[in-house]
């Protein structure tokens, strides 16, 4: 076990050091932008007022380590399907269901035929993947391996 | 002054109090009203991780391999009746999910409650993520890569069960730019 991961003082100072960084309102603003940013843009908005970077030119005092980034979350204490909650089929996880062994095929296809491995991870549509997002600002410290988060979808 | 002295210092010159009670005016409620809720919510989620019987199955979780621990984490840390039965309090409202991030960081779970309503034009909830242990340098803080779209958990932990690199993954749906439609959506139930 990781040294002091439950330490409640621990914690107490990291969850401390979150609050303060996402209730800064330059943060609380730029998050509420993208959000409001149409579907087609709100990836491009994340990737431009969501980053350590961009947060800390508006004067939002982060903590050093922070990371910020997407965020899926599954329903808890009911393990289900990935995919199942929007009524649609999880393509991915049905191919490795059935053959596991596709993680390997697909570092081979990439390796050997790049343009095919291109064009399959380019017609993979969301339906394929996970519609549920959280924008998220989570501190993490170092390689350390609990930190505190926040989310809002 | 020590590197993270220098991260935050220049901020400080900006940086409204907590009690100011101007910054929130069109979200109706002031950024010491989000703290102090924010701040209660973190406390009931360090109260549940850091009761005896809850660090218990902390302890038992990192005695097994890395590969190990998301079986783990299915059967027991995400199972309501065996928490209970291991003796766990999990009181109203706590969530135990697992969780995937765009930036392929090897989580484990997350200990997650949802904020007041009131609150959620800012955040809607606060949780404590525990990862799988991994070099900090080799989870990507590009932005282009954390804002990817996160891998379904039932991949991610069978990646984390093969030591497989995150990371070789493809990026799935890598041509949709629409990818983000879900965001603004939330399927799972608040009550847990």
């Amino acid at each position: 076990m990781p040294q002091d991961d439950l330490d409640p003082e621990r914690l107490k100072a990291i969850t401390s050091q979150m609050v303060e960084a996402i209730t800064s309102p330059a943060y609380v603003e730029a998050m509420r932008k993208v959000k409001a940013a149409s579907n087609d843009k709100r990836l491009d908005e994340a990737m431009r007022r969501l980053t350590p970077k961009a947060l800390r030119e508006q004067g939002v005092r982060l903590p050093e380590d922070m990371r910020i980034s997407s965020r899926y979350f599954e329903e808890g204490f009911k393990p289900i399907e990935v995919g199942e909650p929007a009524g649609k089929r999880n393509l991915l996880a049905e191919l490795h269901a059935a053959e596991p062994e596709m993680f390997n095929l697909i570092g081979r296809l990439r390796d050997r035929k790049p343009d095919l491995y291109q064009e399959l991870t380019e017609r993979l549509s969301v339906e394929d993947a996970i519609s549920p997002l959280a924008l998220c600002g989570c501190a993490c410290g170092g390689a350390a391996t609990a930190c505190g988060g926040a989310g809002a979808g | 002054m020590s590197d993270s002295a220098q991260a935050m210092a220049p901020a400080d010159a900006e940086r409204p109090a907590l009690d100011d009670p101007h910054v929130y005016d069109n979200l109706g409620f002031t950024r010491a009203e989000l703290a102090a809720a924010m701040r209660a919510t973190y406390a009931e989620l360090i109260a549940f991780v850091t009761q005896p019987a809850f660090v218990a199955i902390y302890n038992d979780l990192w005695s097994r391999d890395a590969a190990d621990r998301p079986r783990f984490v299915n059967e027991v840390i995400v199972n309501r009746a065996e928490l209970e039965r291991r003796g766990v309090d999990i009181p109203e409202g706590i969530l135990v999910q697992t969780s995937a991030f765009g930036d392929r960081r090897p989580t484990l779970f997350a200990v997650k409650k949802f904020l007041p309503d009131r609150f959620h034009d800012a955040w809607e909830n606060v949780n404590l993520t525990f990862d799988n242990e991994y070099d900090d340098a080799a989870v990507s803080r590009d932005p282009e890569m954390a804002w990817r779209r996160p891998l379904p958990v039932s991949i991610q932990n069978t990646l984390l069960a093969e030591a497989a690199d995150l990371d070789a993954y493809p990026d799935v749906g890598a041509g949709d730019r629409d990818w983000s439609r879900g965001l603004g959506d939330t399927y799972y139930e608040r009550d847990g």
